[in-house]
């Protein structure tokens, strides 16, 4: 899946400049960045590796990538931890999930 | 006039030290200073109309005079006694000219407002001749000891116009009281002085006692004594007892919430009646309204008054056994089944002989009956009984029994027979296995027929049949062996088969390659790449939403303010968190959005039975379909 062309990782950015820097597997997690990412789709996300959510603030963005990161760590375990979730960020989230489709 | 003798004679004993020096003043000290005070305060205040009219009603029972005629008499006497010291002669010649003095006085004093410290020395002298009288109320404000306040006017005018407006402080209390009198004991309140522990006035002989509070309210009435303070309580005396635990809503049940507010409106209605604390009274009022808006709909059928009766009752006779059959109840309404957490167990009391058998458990176990009612729902209170150890819930219209039912560990007799039912849940099962449940009566129930289903897998595989698996074709393997393995196995729920898997998507939706996953999910290779064991970020989040605390007082109408997208999962999580939590059949663990479901099929005849008696060797299996929930794609069949 991996082409050569194709960096290994891919830089989300919030749409307050926070850029995060995260393997390109973790970020394929999201149904909506696997598909935006894919160089073959011609999106410019594609070929850049840079992805913008511009609909979410720097301390989502955050979480999303710790989440991608926490999907990708345990996709393959039985036995799953929860991943803490500050209550306050508990709704955008679900906004995010349905964005991302994941 | 004894008194008036004192201040002429103090009077003239004064007028050489004016002359002479102005140390004496202020060898006066703090007497005078305060008196100064006093003074200078009530110098701008009053007409003179007012002030002289209190006067007649001294404590010195000095004749009344009008102003106006004694204004008249003395006027000369008045301006004498501003502009010279010669006037105080002549006011203690005669009291009421003084008097009149400080009627003409007070009107002219705004004028001249600077004055010269000698009407002070007099003053000092009024000061202690008056202070015969009552002693005042304490201080409402902060005294001032502002040397720009000098007094002014003659001394004479203002003791006797400041006796009138002290006095005045008890008739008419919107005048401004006079000046700060003493706030604290080391203050000077001139009238403890020795000199006038003896003084004697009319109506001497009777101590003045001052009634009222400390920062000068008056007792009103001081012959009422506080009886009346006794209908000004409220109902609640805010000691919290052992009974009020549950709550005044669940604890008394049939005490329905408008009788209860009546109570509390008429026993606060009445003090209102005998003219006391009106606010008061409007408050709880209004109480008493949202109480009955709380406690109960006004709407509230018949039938569940009935239910609501009966709980009562037997809580307070203490019976275990709760019927409510018959009631045409639609539905449990909310806090009827709620007390029984807490119904106690009364222990029984028999004549001698004493035998073993009295001493009886007080643990209560509850027996509810709901047959013959039309239910289609079932609360959630119900399932918080841990003591239930009888449920019927015989011909009713349910539909689905919640997997919340797992929380009743301790019930032995279940039925749920002739309702409308299609699975059961498969928490049953587990108190079948790991609980007390010995005695299930679930039939006649339109249940899904295991020669209909669909199948997966049999796992009950009879030793004449190798591959069951081939020969679906073929009539299911439904004949009960004896295998020499186990002999419990009589007894056991037996596990027969396994239907096929539904995976549901991130929004618990089915998705549709599910039927084409039937075969493979059985087998641990068949699980593709893309099966992900890890939660979606949605179901994360859900659990994150619904360990909040606030999530159960969220109405429908706060919800909808949030994105449509989210509203289902919000309703979602909320329910859940209604029910108690819902645990993954395979791993345990909460979660919110099901992702897998399957039906399992399992035979218990000898619990229908009423374990009377296990299996017998080629007995027909009779097996009930159970619905098994997963919480992830990887929570299925055979994963453990």
């Amino acid at each position: 899946m991996v082409e050569s062309t194709q960096s290994e990782f891919v830089t989300i950015v919030s749409n307050d400049g926070f850029e995060f820097i995260i393997p390109r597997s973790a970020a394929c997690v999201s149904g909506a960045l696997r598909r935006s990412l894919d160089p073959s789709s011609k999106f410019p996300e594609g070929i850049s590796g840079r992805c913008e959510l511009g609909e979410f603030s720097g301390v989502v963005v955050e979480k999303i990538c710790e989440y991608f990161c926490y999907n990708e760590k345990h996709k393959d375990q039985v036995n799953v931890p929860d991943m803490d979730i500050p209550p306050e960020l508990c709704l955008e989230l679900l906004m995010a999930a349905d964005f991302l489709d994941t | 006039m004894k008194f008036t003798a004192i201040i002429a004679s103090l009077c003239l004993a004064a007028v050489p030290f004016v002359a002479a020096e102005e140390t004496v003043t202020s060898t006066a000290t703090t007497t005078i200073t305060k008196t100064l005070v006093r003074v200078s305060s009530v110098t701008p205040t009053p007409s003179s109309g007012a002030s002289s009219s209190v006067v007649p009603s001294t404590s010195m029972s000095m004749t009344s005079i009008p102003l106006s005629r004694a204004a008249s008499t003395a006027a000369t006497s008045a301006v004498a006694a501003a502009t010279s010291t010669g006037a105080a002669a002549n006011i203690g010649a005669g009291m009421p000219a003084a008097l009149a003095v400080a009627g003409y006085i007070v009107v002219m004093n705004p004028n001249e407002p600077g004055r010269a410290p000698q009407p002070t020395r007099l003053n000092l002298r009024t000061e202690i001749a008056m202070d015969s009288e009552i002693p005042l109320p304490p201080p409402r404000r902060i005294r001032h000891r502002s040397p720009a306040k000098n007094p002014s006017a003659t001394g004479a005018a203002f003791s006797s116009f400041q006796r009138a407006q002290r006095l005045s402080r008890f008739d008419d209390r919107s005048s401004q009281p006079s000046s700060d009198p003493a706030l604290f004991s080391s203050d000077d309140i001139p009238a403890s002085g020795l000199e006038n522990y003896h003084a004697t006035m009319s109506g001497a002989g009777r101590k003045r006692r001052y009634r009222g509070t400390w920062w000068g309210e008056q007792v009103l009435d001081p012959k009422r004594k506080r009886a009346d303070f006794k209908d000004k309580r409220n109902v609640d005396s805010g000691v919290w007892m052992g009974s009020d635990e549950s709550g005044a809503e669940s604890l008394l049940p049939s005490e329905d919430g408008s009788a209860w507010g009546e109570d509390l409106r008429k026993s606060v209605l009445d003090p209102k009646k005998s003219g006391s604390s009106a606010p008061f009274a409007f408050e709880a009022e209004n109480m008493a309204t949202q109480t009955r808006v709380v406690f109960r709909s006004p709407e509230e059928s018949d039938a569940h008054r009935f239910a609501r009766e009966v709980v009562s009752d037997c809580l307070d006779k203490g019976h275990e056994s709760i019927d409510l059959g018959d009631f045409h109840l639609g539905t449990i309404p909310s806090g009827l089944l709620r007390p029984l957490q807490h119904l106690t167990k009364l222990p029984t009391v028999r004549e001698a002989p004493v035998s073993e058998n009295v001493f009886t458990s007080l643990q209560p176990f509850l027996h509810i009956y709901l047959p013959n009612n039309s239910l289609s729902t079932l609360h959630n209170d119900l399932f918080e009984l841990s003591n239930l150890k009888v449920l019927s819930l015989r011909n009713n219209k349910l539909t689905e029994i919640p997997s919340t039912i797992r929380r009743l560990t301790a019930l032995e007799v279940l039925n749920l027979s002739v309702n409308q039912l299609t699975y059961l849940p498969w928490e049953i099962l587990k108190l079948m296995q790991q609980g007390e449940l010995k005695h299930l009566t679930v039939r006649p129930n339109p249940f899904h027929l295991i020669e209909e289903a669909q199948i997966a897998e049999w796992h009950y595989k009879p030793n004449n049949k190798t591959e069951s698996e081939t020969d679906e074709d073929t009539s299911p393997p439904l004949q009960f062996q004896e295998q020499e393995s186990s002999p419990n196995e009589g007894w056991t729920p037996l596990h027969v088969a396994t239907g096929p898997i539904t995976c549901m998507d991130m929004e618990g939706n089915p998705m549709g390659e599910a039927l084409s996953r039937n075969k493979l999910t059985l087998t641990p290779s068949g699980l593709t790449p893309s099966v992900n064991n890890a939660p979606s970020l949605r179901e994360v989040a859900l659990r994150a939403v619904s360990k909040l605390p606030y999530l159960e007082q969220t109405t429908d109408e706060e919800l909808a303010e949030y994105p449509a997208l989210i509203v289902p999962l919000l309703q979602r999580a909320r329910e859940v968190r209604a029910a108690g939590g819902q645990p993954c059949s395979v791993c345990q663990r909460e979660y919110v959005i099901p992702r897998t479901e399957w039906m399992e099929w399992w035979d218990f005849t000898p619990c229908e039975n009423g374990m009377k008696m296990p299996r017998c060797p080629g007995e027909k299996l009779r097996p009930l379909p159970f619905r098994r929930v997963g919480c992830s794609l990887s929570c299925v069949p055979g994963s453990r």
